[in-house]
């Protein structure tokens, strides 16, 4: 070998090196190399390929001990193992005459699997359902249910040798008849346009959490275990809407509605992300023995940090951490209040998120204590069927301006007359 | 030195007084006499969530008059009592509200027209008793704001140009045509400059344009639309020379779900039926409601208290917006039969009344056959 033979394949190996000393992008499915050296093989099935740098082999075959290699009856593939994943779709289901419309969107899938049908699930318990087949497709009426029961949806893909995939959100309904007024989700018909809101954000683990439009439900759906929802509602009309969102917890209590104003054009889809739905709040006692303990207590996101406000001429700001199911509990004793009235409200913050206020719930300090009645029904809802809503409504023009009325329920602020200031109490109560 | 000092830093940290703000947005700048002029108004709550309102607007009633007073386009979803106008007290009424509040610049509150009766200075106040309130859960009161709105209506001979549209002549009518042809004659030694738009605050360029012989605007989306013409002669300053609204809605009013319920202390404990829509463009012009099979369709508000009918399945509830575009809903409430049920009952009548004939027929003969 001459000189420049030399330097030709020296530079050839530092070349080599320096190729193979960088950090590559592998695909999983791309394997072909019949002698190699594993340097960076793939680490997250999620991603389709990896730039990892530093990692173990996990698997090899070798003998087990000196002389113990006894398999007879094994083959060693080439290439890394890896698994494919699905992302979780999002269901919504949209309420009619007994029947509920379900529209879902289509998985994410990668390294190398695909939708291929879908399974719709309905129950009327929440977590249990009965699936059937309905094919390759991302919409589907269920028909022949009851009015003013509540059904329970949950879509299931699989892959074309009809292997599971994922599980869609749980979606609930209730399709309505309507006979006795109110009662579960109260949807109009969809509407006929072409522009599209999406509502993404927290709000608590496995709660309901309900869209509405121009003061009318209009969707419900049911957050995941991590609290996180998705709602999406198309078909609107080119116009100016008034939207709201709340969610209501595993006691019942709702969060406040969160409003916004929206303008939709022809075709367009306006996206509402990052909402973080104010926490519920309950209080053990309506009246409490001054120095005694008042609980405060309801649902956030999971591990979210609460603070919570007792309001008196000094604030007093306690803070906990909510459990994985998103619950919170707060004792504050009340000795450093004064007699008289004082208000309570709640804040959540998870990771750089802050949510907006709770309700706002007031309580005395007095020489005795008076726990919080429970199973009562809430101001505003004068027909008693959890709901404030357009029976109310109805109800409260039925009575208005009218002085002691016969139905003291609607006197809301209990001024001896049905006016603006009762309708205002009702608005801000609204559930739709 | 200091009065700066003080200035800045109020500028910077003084506290502004909060107050909602009833303001209105109207496309003409001159009004002649016996032209109809929109003005639309809005709420600006400045940064306080509110949720209801009582008010009431005086206007001179000796020279204007209030040929609409309407929801429009409103965002206000829940109506005590809908936008009305007294040509007699020169008053406009309206009680309603907005479920959860909302808190913008420029909420729709409603729509009105009026018609100039003759010259004079017009004007549309505030009436001091109305009412606005937050949403704050207890109805707390929130101080109104409201700009004093003048008219000059001048006399009739004094319409720079007579603009028209042969395909929307009315000014004051909804049409369904979405395509627009404008007219109008211009005049020698004129420049004319004109805008078309559906934003009442448009005005057209301070610049010479070219007039083409067909004016026309096709495939509008719903709403009004504005043509505004402007004029200069030789040096003076342009001025406005006539504005021309067409009105188009073509979609009906928005979906809805009727609720049936009782209430104890309601109607006597009877059934009543609640319902409400929105109509995103005119507006909401009334409701029908046909009850059982044979009933005729009636024209009511809401709540409309129900009788059980002798047959049907269904209440039909109609709502029309003010073009005359409908959405009809339709819920289930079943009268003493159904419908089903009468149908096998006319069958089993007329199979009955057959039978009862094919007896005496049968029984006739026999007597002629003895």
């Amino acid at each position: 070998m001459n000189f420049k033979e030399t330097k030709f394949f020296i530079g050839l190996i530092i070349l080599a090196v320096a190729v193979l000393s960088l950090p590559k992008n592998i695909l999983a499915t791309n394997y072909s190399s019949t002698n190699f050296t594993v340097t960076n093989p793939v680490t997250d099935a999620g991603q389709t390929s990896s730039s990892s740098s530093n990692f173990g082999l996990g698997q090899s075959v070798s003998q087990t001990a000196i002389g113990k290699s006894t398999s007879t009856n094994f083959q060693l593939w080439s290439g890394f193992q890896y698994y494919f994943k699905v992302n979780a779709n999002t269901l919504t289901a949209t309420v009619g005459n007994g029947q509920v419309a379900l529209s879902w969107t289509v998985p994410s899938t990668f390294l190398g699997i695909a939708v291929s049908s879908y399974e719709v699930g309905v129950g009327t318990t929440s977590g249990s359902y009965t699936f059937t087949d309905r094919g390759n497709v991302t919409s589907y009426t269920q028909t022949g249910l009851t009015n003013g029961t509540a059904y329970y949806f949950k879509i299931k893909a699989k892959s074309a040798g009809g292997l599971f995939l994922t599980f869609s959100n749980e979606a609930s309904a209730t399709p309505t008849g309507v006979s006795s007024g109110g009662g579960g989700g109260i949807f109009p018909p969809p509407p006929s346009g072409t522009g599209t809101l999406i509502v993404k954000g927290l709000a608590y683990p496995s709660s309901q959490v309900s869209l509405l439009r121009d003061a009318q439900v209009v969707a419900v759906t049911t957050a995941d275990p991590g609290a996180a929802f998705n709602i999406q509602l198309s078909g609107l009309t080119p116009a100016t809407y008034i939207f709201g969102v709340y969610t209501t917890d595993k006691d019942g209590l709702k969060s406040p509605t969160y409003t916004f104003s929206e303008t939709f054009s022809t075709g367009v889809t306006i996206t509402v992300d990052n909402l973080f739905i104010a926490p519920s709040i309950g209080l053990s006692h309506s009246i409490i023995k001054k120095g005694d303990t008042i609980t405060a207590f309801g649902y956030t996101a999971p591990k979210s940090k609460v603070n919570i406000f007792f309001n008196s001429p000094q604030q007093f700001i306690e803070n906990v951490t909510s459990g994985t199911n998103g619950e919170w509990v707060k004792a504050f004793n009340t000795s450093v209040l004064d007699l008289g009235s004082h208000t309570s409200k709640s804040q959540a913050a998870i990771s750089s998120k802050l949510s907006d206020y709770s309700h706002t719930l007031e309580f005395a300090v007095a020489d005795k204590s008076l726990e919080t009645p429970v199973g009562e029904c809430r101001r505003s809802d004068f027909n008693c069927d959890g709901r404030v809503n357009l029976i109310d409504f109805s109800i409260l023009l039925y009575f208005w301006h009218q002085t002691n009325p016969s139905n003291i329920k609607v006197d809301i602020n209990k001024d001896g007359i049905v006016d603006l200031t009762d309708f205002s109490i009702l608005l801000f109560d609204w559930t739709g | 030195m200091k009065k700066i000092l003080v200035f800045l830093f109020l500028l910077l940290f003084g506290q502004r007084a909060s107050a909602a703000m009833l303001y209105s947005q109207s496309a003409n700048q001159d009004v002649y006499e016996g032209q109809t002029f929109v003005v639309d108004w809005f709420l600006d709550t400045e940064g306080r969530p509110v949720n209801s309102f009582d008010l009431k607007l005086n206007f001179s009633s000796d020279v204007l008059e209030a040929t609409d007073a309407s929801r429009g386009n409103s965002l206000i979803n829940l109506w005590i009592k809908s936008p009305t106008a007294d040509n007699q007290k020169g008053l406009i009424e309206l009680t309603g509200g907005i479920a959860n509040g909302a808190n913008n610049n420029k909420i729709p509150v409603f729509h009105s027209v009026f018609r100039a009766k003759k010259t004079g200075i017009a004007f549309i106040k505030l009436n001091p008793t109305s009412i606005i309130l937050l949403n704050d859960g207890r109805g707390t009161s929130e101080q109104l704001k409201f700009k004093d709105e003048l008219f000059n209506v001048y006399p009739k001979a004094y319409i720079p140009v007579a603009i028209s549209s042969p395909t929307h002549p009315d000014q004051n009518v909804w049409y369904s045509n979405r395509n627009v042809e404008i007219k109008f004659t211009p005049k020698a030694a004129t420049d004319y400059s004109f805008s078309f738009s559906s934003n009442a605050d448009m005005i057209p360029e301070d610049k010479k344009a070219e007039i083409p012989k067909n004016l026309s605007y096709h495939d509008l989306p719903d709403g009004i639309y504005y043509f505004k013409l402007n004029s200069k002669v030789g040096p003076s300053v342009w001025k406005e020379a006539g504005v021309f609204r067409t009105q188009i809605d073509t979609i009906p009013p928005e979906s809805f779900r009727p609720l049936i319920a009782s209430s104890p202390a309601v109607f006597g404990g009877r059934a009543f039926v609640s319902f409400s829509t929105v109509d995103k463009t005119s507006g909401i012009s009334h409701y029908k409601v046909k009850v059982g099979l044979f009933r005729d369709s009636i024209e009511t508000k809401s709540p409309y208290q129900l009788r059980k009918p002798w047959v049907g399945d269904n209440i039909m509830i109609t709502a029309y917006d003010k073009a005359g575009n409908s959405t009809t809903v339709t819920i289930p409430w079943r009268g003493y039969l159904s419908v089903l049920q009468f149908k096998l009952l006319l069958v089993f009548l007329g199979l009955s009344a057959l039978v009862v004939n094919w007896i005496i027929r049968k029984r006739l003969m026999k007597l002629k056959v003895k």
